[in-house]
């Protein structure tokens, strides 16, 4: 009797989470988090088409078109080592005609004291080479090369106004495993609290992609791919495009 | 009791709840399609609804004079074109623009050469109106149909009411769109691993997709940079599927996307439509300037005029190392272009242009 007494509220609450199959998570002790990635050029927001641009070799730009995966998405408390990874995190952020601003929204984040906020630029290796993916992975995102090659992690296209007669495009189609970068933010203790919202405001610069510690020359490589030049765009972007300029919570 | 059933709907043919059947559009659909793609809330597919909107594609009642219907420049037999560069409408009078093809529509967002409707249901209902297509004023489209014998009834039992209008028109004729599914090509074959290419068209395959890169030897046509996938079509990510693909200088570009954007750097763009039976959907581009896949070929490799808004992809394409001042030039090599255009007639689908349920309900 004892014993059953004992084990009873095991079983209902056994039972409980069973009826709860789609939803393993305990809701009660969830928060969430919003990222907001701002993207920018030279401070401010990045202008597509029209606007025109120089980067730090002194080659003038301009963008039509820009966008990448941010990845696998982690906050970690660096003091106690507990860390929230969310599931299936794959998010194509883009520059769209109507904003500069990108909003991610990511909810059951356990109740958490957190000082860092990690993420990817690319796709990672296990879901790299199998474009029968859905959502932010669609093949018809138009950001998979095709059937073997992966996907692009990191696109950007436009014209470099070389001054001459004949135009010259600019193309950055950053991709392949070893440009696959890790971004790791610190912040200061952010407190994720049941039923709220921590809002993280991240800029993404993207003169950094041309500038440190590589300076990226047009004149030379305005068309980027696979090559060892991609590798040094990609050791760019995970250097200093990131920033976080304020966290809400 | 069965008697007294019917009797029943007789009376009251409004509260007949058996209708409008939905249908399972998505059971159709090859996987590797992918999911990327909305059917409208408030337009679900219905068994009714699409038989309702393959009327409605072939009713000659939805132009002025009862001579042209949809079909009349979108034939099932030439993937839903007509052959010709632009279309005389009732009237006579040519329109500007040729043709498109429909099929897989549901990855379109946006539609026209243009781009300016932002739905099948929109769309749908702007050629019955313009003045050198089907002429015919929305009213006067209504109040025919609700006319006749037939058309209440169909509407009833497709949208729940008998009072005709102009939003279910379309609504009907775009949830018909929807089935017209291009997915049994010989390309299709292969990617379900039913068909092996021959070496040729495996060539093909691979230049369509690459993005030529001289410098490490890496061969391709560039094609798959804008029409994308394997659905062949365009981005479907805002104006990102619409491109300057350097038919003309700037002083003799089209209007195109600048139309409905307002702004410059549009000006030139169409939209990259899907190559899905692109052998039988001559002459090729928005005003069907080219008769032939050899001539298309030949204007991507060879005849790229350049301006102030052509695509960086095609200006940055080129399958030799390239000085400053060089032409805007592919450098394909003819066994090459005979690779692509082999590709491309892989992407024919006998299925599509046979299939009974999208044929003209009227010549049964």
């Amino acid at each position: 009797m004892n014993k059953l007494i004992k084990i009873l509220p095991f079983l209902i609450a056994v039972s409980l989470f069973s009826c709860d199959d789609d939803d393993p998570v305990d809701e009660d002790n969830t928060g969430s988090i919003k990222l907001v990635v701002n993207i920018l050029n030279d401070g401010e927001a990045l202008e597509l088409d029209s606007k025109e641009y120089t980067n730090e070799a002194g080659n003038v730009y301009t963008v039509t078109e820009f966008k990448f995966y941010l990845s696998n998405v982690k906050l970690r408390n660096t003091s106690t080592g507990a860390f929230y990874l969310e599931p299936d995190s794959y998010h194509l952020v883009e520059r769209l005609p109507e904003s500069n601003v990108y909003e991610i929204e990511i909810d059951d984040v356990p109740i958490e004291t957190y000082n860092q906020l990690e993420f990817a630029v690319g796709v990672d290796n296990g879901k790299n080479y199998s474009l029968d993916n859905v959502g932010a992975l669609d093949p018809t995102n138009n950001m998979a090369w095709d059937w073997n090659t992966g996907y692009k992690f990191l696109l950007l296209e436009g014209r470099h106004l070389n001054g001459s007669d004949t135009p010259a495009g600019l193309v950055m189609h950053i991709g392949s495993d070893s440009n696959y970068k890790t971004i790791k933010l610190s912040t200061d203790a952010v407190e994720i609290a049941q039923g709220k919202e921590a809002v993280y405001n991240i800029n993404a610069e993207i003169s950094q992609i041309f500038k440190e510690p590589n300076t990226i020359d047009f004149t030379t490589n305005n068309v980027v791919m696979f090559d060892s030049i991609a590798n040094k765009v990609a050791a760019n972007y995970a250097n200093n495009m990131f920033s976080i300029s304020s966290v809400e919570d | 009791m069965l008697a007294m059933l019917l009797a029943c709907d007789d009376n009251n043919p409004e509260e007949d709840i058996s209708y409008p059947e939905s249908y399972d559009l998505e059971a159709e659909l090859p996987y590797y399609f992918g999911t990327n793609y909305e059917i409208p809330e408030d337009n679900p597919m219905t068994v009714q609804g699409i038989e309702l909107g393959r009327m409605l594609f072939y009713e000659t009642k939805l132009s002025g004079d009862n001579t042209m219907s949809c079909g009349s420049c979108h034939l099932q037999s030439l993937a839903f074109t007509d052959g010709k560069s632009v279309s005389a409408g009732i009237d006579g009078i040519n329109g500007t623009k040729s043709a498109m093809s429909i099929s897989n529509m549901l990855w379109n967002k946006k539609f026209f050469w243009n781009g300016r409707a932002e739905s099948l249901e929109e769309q749908a209902l702007i050629p019955i109106q313009d003045e050198i297509e089907l002429h015919q004023s929305l009213e006067d489209a209504v109040a025919k149909l609700q006319a006749t014998e037939d058309y209440p009834e169909l509407f009833l039992k497709a949208f729940k009411s008998e009072t005709i209008t102009a939003e279910n028109i379309g609504k009907a004729i775009a949830q018909f769109e929807r089935t017209l599914i291009s997915s049994n090509s010989k390309y299709d074959q292969y990617l379900k691993g039913e068909y092996t290419p021959t070496v040729e068209e495996q060539l093909g395959i691979d230049l369509f997709f690459t993005h030529p890169i001289p410098q490490a030897g890496l061969r391709g046509g560039n094609c798959g940079d804008c029409h994308t996938n394997v659905l062949t079509t365009g981005d479907l990510s805002a104006f990102n599927g619409f491109h300057n693909n350097g038919l003309d200088e700037d002083e003799d570009l089209d209007t195109g996307l600048e139309e409905v954007t307002g702004n410059e750097t549009d000006k030139g763009k169409f939209k990259a439509p899907t190559l899905r039976n692109i052998e039988l959907t001559a002459p090729y581009m928005h005003d069907g300037r080219f008769s032939t896949l050899e001539e298309v070929l030949e204007h991507y490799d060879q005849h790229i005029f350049t301006s102030e808004t052509l695509d960086p992809l095609i200006i940055e394409a080129s399958n030799e190392i390239r000085s400053e001042g060089d032409p805007i030039q592919l450098y394909l090599t003819d066994d090459e272009k005979q690779a692509i255009i082999a590709f491309l007639k892989m992407l024919t689908d006998d299925d599509f242009i046979t299939n009974e349920k999208f044929s003209n309900p009227f010549e049964e």
